[in-house]
């Protein structure tokens, strides 16, 4: 068997090559566990495990193959192997055993490391939120490129053309990375970026940590190599020395996850250490006439295309036989919804269903998901949205368990307001809503002699607001009345009953049961789930951690809408740390319910799918139907402004110091043209049906755009 | 319905046979419903036994794979439990202590082994695979509860991860004896109880009549589980006691009484030292 190398747009059927190859090898009666299946995430994972139902015949009885991203061979090799790479790497006490910890509890750290450093950052104009993750994002790239955090600021820097001040802030964030690096080693505890940085600098390294994977993995697949960061690229560069086969396989246009590391070029490295690199074109998923719609879209991209020709109005010539109808052009956002809708209700008539539809744009805020909910509902059709980078503190739930916990610790000073307070109740009562829910929390807070939610006595006011609300709430408050009481009388239940106990009592206690949310909507459990292991391992992390210091945090005071630590407090309550920095968005939606997919037969499976590009993108979707909104957008088309940060020179492929690396308008034009052309590529080479383009003359916020998406297909569209 | 690429286990079948409902919201529905069955202090020693056992499984690995193991006495160790951290330390020299040379030669740590069950499959992981070419094939379980039915010789063959076990080696156990079956009479099940120093080694064999009984009887289950669509068709079970451990026992309007911790809940737990961390690549 050989070492091959595949490469082909999506849809090439190159996954499908994957599978084959594995479900002969298990036919062969190779040893199942002597097989790597290396994915860039974890649902693309699930295909390969699903592809094991077919092994038939006598080959069936079978182990299992290793199916990983990176990141969890990674950890579970660093692990394993901890005892080896603890005495070199610097940990203070090599022979603790090492505490991987979440991403809420590297930003609450990282964080603590910034917070008295913040004027050095003055001049960036940053939200504190984002300084921290642009710091993360920076150890982050560094681990996964296989650079040490002290090269930071020298690469950004001398990339950097402008004010002199940016070389400090390099610095500083570069000082911050280095104290958490240091805060880490002692205590052993691992963010993703030290799990990297073990795995790439002293576990590939190692003779017996390569002489244990060679034996270990006789054959190797991986799919999607150019979504994978280079230590990715340098493991499977050492099983290539060593193992019986491997395939391997690249999408072209690929490389979206480039703010993870995922570096294409990298990944092409591997092709000379292949027998034989093989160019699929041949697509399955894609219609010709998407294909060339597809190709003369990219071309668009590419240095000086179509730059003389001048656009004409879409409605004057041909539609190519891609587009579904003429891009949908509104002058303002909501009527471009309505077009959205419009066309997904004739598509419906016409057959399609709407799992069959996504709706993709560069940026997908609340309102949108509620204009789409909202309009779809009267034809009973769902929406089902992907949005990742939303804050867990979003989800209404989350705010109601929240309102609980300040209510249930009043020892943390921070009242729940009336509006907050009918909020929450309307959340977690089934069937209340906000208007009675404010009925309910006006008469709580009159009826208030101490701190927590008291018995609502007044015959009126449940005449108001119903009867069949007065059981629910009586159970809420009874329960929070019986903890407060349990706690005031033994100051160490306190200690014992953490936050996220707290939170798994009450749902356990009385919101699984009937009259409450979870229990008449199971689904809405998953959130409260989320947040509960959330809290847990950031506990957990805290713990090991220890005591960081005991000053509160004044500058929250001035946080708008975020209820102010206590200057009072003197002890560190994991808790409360948690609240806060929940309440001030700090925590992305890693842990939220509307990522996971809706399982078959389910309700919710067959809905309209939602999402940013990049995340339908990364997820490697496929669609039927696409809608691209806000064509005109330069979200399409710019970075997302991070001063601190910067993808492509914090890659390997950036050289420091050699002449002329500064970062130019020039490269960063040339970039985003490039990436602009991967990303439509991408879209288009996953949409097996039509794609449907619309835009408002004034966006959501009423600003207008002129993006070169909308240029570049109003050009497409000319030339049919 | 199951999805077609559903495979089981002991865990699953044993949810299955408990309560055909609770088997539907774990694997049907995939509901996270994240109710406990213990509350207060409890609930924190519980975790934190779970995890000593854990942790003992992860060094046991290491010891296996010859990387060079922790000092740990050394260590800061999970605690919550009675003070009973030392546990951990006292388990591993008893580990250390133990006389494996009744072992095959071949040892093979942290092994999956996929059977097939009808059209469906099932999945057994082994804590150690012992193994000796044409000679006997031992699966060793590390066992760190320190439940009295671990010394219950009947009970413990009787137990279904037993059965799954030994029904997975006979049918896969190919997959690492270099293509070539193990026949039952050859499959050994051997419970390492580290709770119980003078009666360390629990050891059940196995022979091609039980084998055949195993073999119908986790198809029954599986084909059962595999053919009903829809929760009705997953009812609650009759018997109340299996809810006293259940965490949607709300969810099902069920009291199920004082929860214990049995032997059952107490296993260590490897996905306790996994799933802490976010993976920013999901």
């Amino acid at each position: 068997m050989s070492r091959q190398y595949l490469v082909g747009p999506p849809g090439a059927g190159k996954t499908g090559r994957l599978i084959d190859r594995l479900v002969s090898l298990l036919e062969q009666n190779v040893r199942p566990d002597r097989v790597l299946i290396l994915a860039p995430q974890q649902s693309q994972a699930r295909i390969f495990r699903a592809a094991l139902a077919r092994v038939q015949g006598a080959h069936r009885p079978r182990g299992e193959p290793d199916i990983h991203t990176i990141y969890s061979l990674a950890r579970q090799h660093v692990s394993l192997f901890f005892p080896l790479i603890a005495p070199v790497a610097g940990f203070g006490n090599p022979a603790q055993e090492p505490m991987v910890i979440n991403v809420e509890a590297v930003q609450y750290l990282v964080d603590r490391f910034v917070q008295p450093r913040l004027a050095d950052f003055a001049d960036l104009k940053l939200p504190r939120p984002r300084l921290v993750r642009q710091i993360i994002d920076n150890m982050n790239k560094a681990s996964v490129c296989g650079f040490p955090l002290d090269q930071i600021a020298e690469r950004l820097g001398a990339a950097w053309t402008g004010d002199a001040q940016r070389l400090v802030s390099y610095r500083r964030a570069q000082e911050v990375a280095l104290d958490f690096r240091r805060f880490c080693l002692a205590r052993s505890l691992l963010d993703f970026s030290l799990l990297m940085d073990l795995f790439a600098r002293y576990l590939l390294p190692a003779r017996s940590y390569q002489d244990y994977i060679a034996a270990r993995y006789r054959h190797v697949l991986a799919d999607n190599l150019e979504e994978n960061p280079p230590v990715a690229h340098d493991f499977l560069r050492l099983l290539l020395r060593t193992c019986d086969s491997a395939l391997l396989a690249e999408d072209d246009p690929g490389g979206y996850r480039l703010f993870l590391g995922a570096d294409v070029e990298s990944a092409r490295s591997l092709r000379r250490h292949c027998d034989e690199v093989t160019r699929l074109d041949e697509v399955f998923v894609a219609s010709p006439a998407i294909v060339s719609f597809s190709l003369a879209l990219m071309a668009q991209f590419d240095e000086q295309a179509g730059k003389q020709t001048r656009p004409r109005p879409a409605s004057d010539h041909p539609l190519p036989p891609a587009l579904g109808d003429h891009p949908g052009v509104a002058r303002y956002w909501t009527e471009m919804v309505d077009w959205v809708v419009e066309h997904i209700r004739r598509l419906l008539a016409g057959g399609a269903r709407p799992s069959d539809i996504a709706v993709l744009a560069p940026f997908v805020e609340d309102v949108l998901r509620f204009e789409l909910e909202d309009r779809l509902r009267a034809d009973g059709v769902g929406v089902w949205s992907v949005r990742p980078s939303r804050p867990l503190y979003d989800h209404p739930l989350v705010r109601a368990l929240v309102a609980l916990a300040r209510l249930a610790h009043p020892h943390w000073q921070q009242p729940v307001p009336a509006g907050e307070l009918a909020r929450a109740l309307a959340s977690l009562i089934a069937d209340l809503d906000v208007a009675r829910g404010q009925l309910l929390a006006d008469a709580a807070l009159r009826a208030a002699a101490a701190p927590g939610l008291p018995p609502i006595e007044d015959p009126a006011v449940w005449q108001r607001v119903g009867v069949r609300f007065q059981a629910p709430y009586a159970a809420l408050c009874q329960w929070l009345a019986g903890w407060s009481a349990q706690t005031r009388a033994d100051p160490t239940q306190a200690e014992s009953a953490p936050l996220d106990r707290f939170w798994q009592e009450v749902f356990s206690d009385v919101l699984a049961h009937p009259g409450f949310t979870p229990h008449v909507a199971p689904a809405n459990a998953a959130i409260c789930d989320r947040l509960i292991r959330s809290a847990l391992a950031f506990r957990e992390a805290m713990q090991r951690a220890g005591p960081i210091d005991m000053m509160p945090h004044h500058e929250d005071a001035g946080v708008p809408g975020i209820a102010p630590r206590p200057l009072s407090a003197t002890t560190f309550d994991p808790g409360l740390e948690y609240i806060t920095i929940l309440s001030q968005g700090l925590l992305g939606a890693q842990y939220a319910l509307e990522r996971e997919q809706p399982a078959p037969d389910l309700p919710g499976a067959n809905d309209i799918l939602l999402a940013p590009v990049y995340t339908w993108l990364t997820n490697n979707f496929r669609s039927r139907y696409q809608f691209w909104l806000d064509v005109n957008s330069l979200g399409w088309y710019e970075r997302i402004y991070q001063p601190l940060t910067h993808p492509y020179v914090l890659s390997r492929r950036w050289k420091p110091g050699a002449p002329g690396m500064a970062w130019t308008e020039a490269d960063e034009h040339r970039e985003r043209q490039a990436m602009l052309r991967r990303l439509v590529g991408g879209l288009l080479y996953r949409c097996s049906g039509q794609v449907f383009v619309a835009s408002s003359r004034l966006g959501m916020s009423g600003q207008e755009e002129a993006g070169p998406l909308e240029r570049a297909l109003r050009r497409v569209i000319e030339t049919a | 319905m199951l999805d077609a690429a559903f495979v089981f286990s002991q865990q699953s079948l044993g949810d299955f046979e408990a309560c055909p409902r609770r088997f539907y919201l774990r694997y049907i529905a995939r509901l996270a419903w994240p109710a406990s069955w213990i509350s207060g202090p409890d609930a924190a020693r519980h975790q934190a036994r779970l995890r000593r056992g854990a942790l003992l499984h992860r060094w046991i690995e290491r010891h296996w794979l010859g990387i060079p193991a922790q000092a740990p006495a050394s260590q800061p160790l999970p605690d919550g439990d009675d003070g009973a951290a030392d546990n951990l330390r006292i388990w591993w020299q008893r580990f250390l202590d133990t006389d494996f040379g009744d072992l095959p030669a071949q040892r093979l740590p942290e092994l999956s082994l996929v059977a097939a069950l009808g059209r469906r499959r099932l999945l057994a992981r082994f804590d150690l695979l012992a193994i000796e070419t044409a000679g006997r094939a031992v699966i060793v379980d590390w066992k760190t509860s320190a439940s009295p039915t671990l010394l219950d010789t009947a009970s413990m063959r009787r137990r279904l991860q037993t059965r799954v076990y030994l029904y997975a080696l006979a049918t896969a156990g190919a997959a690492c004896n270099g293509g070539l079956p193990i026949e039952p009479a050859r499959c050994h099940l051997w419970y390492w109880l580290a709770n119980f120093p003078e009666q360390p080694w629990l050891r059940i064999g196995y022979s091609d009549a039980e084998y055949r009984a195993d073999y119908d009887r986790l198809l029954a289950l599986a084909e059962d589980a595999s053919r009903r669509a829809g929760e009705r068709e997953f009812p609650l079970t009759d018997d109340e006691r299996h809810c006293a451990s259940c965490a949607y026992r709300a969810l099902c309007r069920r009291t199920g009484g004082p929860a214990g911790i049995s032997f059952e809940n107490d296993e260590a737990d490897q996905s306790l030292l996994e799933d802490e961390a976010f993976d920013p690549e999901d």
